[in-house]
């Protein structure tokens, strides 16, 4: 007997909105905007507060303005994003494997036949919704339902920090009156021609039948008709490994000279270092991007005699490749640091006759240095990406403590904070697909 | 140019040299083989640039000449051929025309005069000369062929190392992974030369050797080493190649004196659990575990991918036990290209060189391949 499927569609209530009135209270019930600001800013996210004024996400920040004058601006903090992103990514990783992230904010999860280890569908999105607070202090909204597309219809029906869950055998009822526009593919455009026609509700749509909206819209329309029918076979696939881990950060003040090129550097080496660990992977790959104040970019890359997964590698690397660069009389105002070519952490390693002493050295020491990189990257995980990194990773990271080991977890809106390192951090995975959590662009 | 020969002479020269044609060459010319008619005898050539091969035979020749016509094209044809006699003219623009004689069958194929061809090499008549039995230079290549470096950007491995001093004649190639000496004494020889021979020009050498050896018993080869080229001359073909100009790895270094430990082992018993066991492991490393134990030798590979195979060999061992990870290819490789019944196996600590070595050894004819672990 086939198991009833089960997907939930776990969607962020205004994700960076939300972060940022975490993150600084001062912020909380009032409408606050992130995004750019400036006369060509956009608006990335809307608090809900601020929706009420109409605000929404990709409209224009002097539009958003001028509906809601008394909005507070808050600049994009990727970095911290993503980082919260990762931690309700690894929520979702314990209440199943097939995990599909959409965006940086929202995922399918399948939970089909989990019922007798989890409980019902209903109960899991309690406990999902519950461990996202614990572990965030954020809220999401989560649609419940047999098939993706009704599950992501439902996530958005009772939002914020609802469940909407649509029981197996009531998807027809459901969709029924749905304005056609609920649909996935039904865009501005198809809504238009199907209007034209006087095809306003889903249940419009599927009085049609398969053959005539076949024969106005083809494929699509063969599609459409399923969807209209509660129809969708498409599996939740789980996200496709990553070919390339890379961290770039695009500086508020420029960065001259190659000491301080090299600071950023090794703290960029450790990021991606961190992901590297978590991904239990090594690289052979290394590579530099690097970007002057004329937006001159330029791109290096160099393949290890072995992969690595330790910092202290990927930084020597990134130096080395840094060294090509002409440095002299330029100013800088991004930089990234990137691997690819991965192995399995444990794949074997091919020493070589003419390796130097050091090198010998360093493959003998390898598994040493390689749990010292696991520990470290431990740390970071359980207590920020700053409460742990090397001593000469430079004031950037330091921020005035001169000590290896530095607690400096930075609170938002601190004033000094906001001055020396507005930086716009990104940590990238560039999957094979066109979209890729974790990959900005694209708000809540 | 007008001249007969049999078929099978020609075919013999004309494959014989399209190895060396560039098919691909910015350089159209190149594709291109050269036929020269003088005297009696008909020349063949072809070249790279920075190889370059002419082999001779007698022909009827009423009318002397040369041209250079496309190699594939002409090898294919001539094999299209009936047996015996081959009528070959050129006519104005270098028309090449190719008939059997006594069947109507004819080929033409568009050449360019054999002016346009370029000039190969020739050494100076005062360069000194070297000689060698063919078969040595085929064992010399046979058992260091495959561990010459096949990545084109570093010449300095992608060739094998050359070398005579006294009566003593070496060859030395080495992928960074690996190396393997062969070395060998000619008796009553006396000289002094170091090439490095790219690798191309050794899996051509191989073919001539080889063909050489089939034709004829213990044929020899001439060795000449002039300007930045060697030519190596082996019944009746030259053969030239454009030297690298560079310094090999200091390879002496990285071969071990002595290793801790020093293991017979039956070669093909040996060669054929590896091959075996092998077939398990991962395709991108080829890594297995080759332990030794008192009295036997165990091979072992462990993919959470591809399972698990193990196979296990008795050997004369004594001692501790010593588990090294090494990719199968790079003993199989130096297995195969020996024949003795044994090979002597040496090995150190799980991260330091092992030595293969020939059963067989003599002051007269020395082999050793070190091949690096892997840490699996």
């Amino acid at each position: 007997m086939a198991v009833q499927r089960a997907i939930l569609h776990v969607d962020m209530d205004a994700f960076f909105a939300s972060v940022e009135v975490r993150d600084d209270p001062r912020l909380r019930g009032k409408p606050v905007l992130v995004g750019g600001g400036g006369r060509r800013g956009v608006v990335a996210t809307a608090s809900y507060e601020a929706r009420r004024f109409g605000c929404r996400s990709a409209q224009p920040m002097a539009q958003a303005l001028k509906l809601c004058p008394e909005a507070v601006v808050v600049a994009p903090r990727h970095g911290v994003y993503v980082e919260v992103s990762q931690q309700v990514f690894d929520v979702f990783a314990r209440f199943s494997p097939l995990v599909e992230g959409l965006s940086i904010d929202e995922a399918f999860l399948d939970i089909s036949g989990t019922e007798r280890l989890l409980g019902t569908p209903r109960q899991v999105a309690e406990a999902l919704k519950a461990e996202v607070k614990a572990t965030t202090a954020l809220t999401c909204s989560v649609g419940i339902a047999s098939v993706k597309f009704l599950a992501k219809i439902a996530s958005g029906m009772n939002k914020p920090d609802g469940i909407t869950e649509i029981p197996p055998g009531t998807e027809l009822a459901f969709l029924t009156p749905l304005p056609v526009g609920a649909l996935w593919g039904v865009g501005p455009r198809t809504e238009q021609r199907l209007e034209q026609r006087g095809i306003r509700t889903v249940g419009d749509l599927r009085r049609l039948g398969e053959k005539t909206l076949t024969d106005w819209l083809g494929a699509h329309g063969q599609h459409l008709y399923r969807l209209s029918a509660g129809l969708d076979e498409r599996a939740v696939i789980p996200d496709r490994e990553a070919k390339s881990i890379s961290n770039e950060d695009t500086y508020a003040v420029d960065v001259v000279g190659v000491e301080a090129l090299r600071q950023r550097l090794l703290s960029q080496a450790t990021r991606v270092a961190d992901r590297l660990v978590a991904e239990g992977r090594k690289a052979r790959c290394v590579h530099l991007k690097i970007r002057d104040i004329h937006f001159v970019t330029e791109s290096r890359q160099c393949t290890l005699p072995r992969p690595v997964n330790d910092h202290r590698a990927i930084y020597e690397a990134a130096c080395r490749l840094l060294d090509s660069v002409e440095t002299e009389g330029r100013s800088f105002r991004l930089t990234g640091v990137g691997v690819a070519d991965f192995d399995a952490g444990s794949a074997p390693v091919q020493l070589g006759l003419f390796d130097a002493p050091r090198e010998m050295r360093e493959i003998r020491e390898a598994p040493r240095k390689e749990s010292l990189q696991e520990v470290m990257s431990a740390v970071r995980k359980r207590f920020g990406h700053q409460a742990l990194f090397p001593g000469d990773a430079g004031s950037e990271r330091r921020l005035g403590s001169s000590g290896a080991i530095t607690h400096t977890r930075p609170v938002a809106g601190e004033e000094t904070e906001a001055g020396t390192d507005a930086r716009r951090g990104e940590a990238k995975a560039d999957g094979g697909k066109g979209r890729g959590r974790g990959r900005l662009g694209s708000g809540p | 140019m007008d001249l007969e020969i049999p078929k099978k002479d020609l075919l013999r020269l004309v494959s014989r040299c399209q190895g060396v044609a560039d098919k691909k060459s910015a350089m159209p010319a190149l594709a291109n083989v050269l036929l020269a008619a003088d005297g009696s005898t008909l020349r063949v050539s072809a070249t790279d640039l920075y190889l370059g091969v002419t082999g001779q035979v007698n022909a009827q020749v009423k009318t002397p000449g040369s041209v250079a016509v496309p190699a594939r094209d002409l090898l294919e044809r001539i094999k299209a051929m009936p047996d015996g006699p081959l009528h070959v003219t050129t006519s104005e623009g270098a028309q090449t025309t190719i008939k059997a004689v006594g069947s109507p069958r004819r080929y033409t194929l568009p050449g360019i005069p054999g002016a346009e061809f370029p000039q190969l090499p020739m050494p100076t008549p005062d360069a000194p000369r070297l000689e060698l039995p063919v078969d040595l230079l085929a064992l010399l290549i046979a058992r260091t062929h495959f561990s010459i470096s096949t990545d084109e950007t570093r010449a300095h491995v992608n060739s094998a190392l050359f070398e005579w001093s006294g009566d003593r004649v070496r060859m030395v190639s080495t992928d960074g992974h690996r190396l393997s000496k062969m070395e060998a004494t000619v008796a009553g020889s006396a000289a002094t030369a170091t090439m490095l021979i790219p690798l191309k020009a050794i899996h051509e050498l191989r073919r001539l050797a080889d063909e050489a050896r089939a034709e004829k018993d213990a044929p020899v080869v001439t060795i000449t080493q002039s300007g930045p080229s060697a030519f190596f001359t082996i019944a009746g073909t030259q053969f030239s190649v454009k030297l690298v100009d560079a310094q090999f790895p200091p390879y002496q270094q990285v071969i071990p004196a002595m290793t801790e430990r020093s293991i017979r082992a039956p070669r093909s018993a040996l060669a054929d659990a590896l091959k075996a066991i092998s077939l398990a492991a991962s395709d991108r490393t080829g890594g297995v575990k080759i332990s030794v134990t008192s009295g036997s030798l165990r091979i072992t590979s462990e993919s959470p991918d591809t399972g698990n195979a193990f196979d296990e060999l008795t050997i004369d061992y004594d001692g501790p036990e010593l588990t090294i990870g090494f990719n199968a290819k790079y003993f199989l490789d130096v297995l195969n290209g020996i024949d003795d019944e044994e090979i002597i196996f040496g090995i150190s600590g799980e991260l330091d060189p092992a030595v293969l070595k020939a059963g067989n050894e003599s002051s007269e004819r020395s082999y050793v391949a070190v091949i690096m672990p892997m840490r699996i």
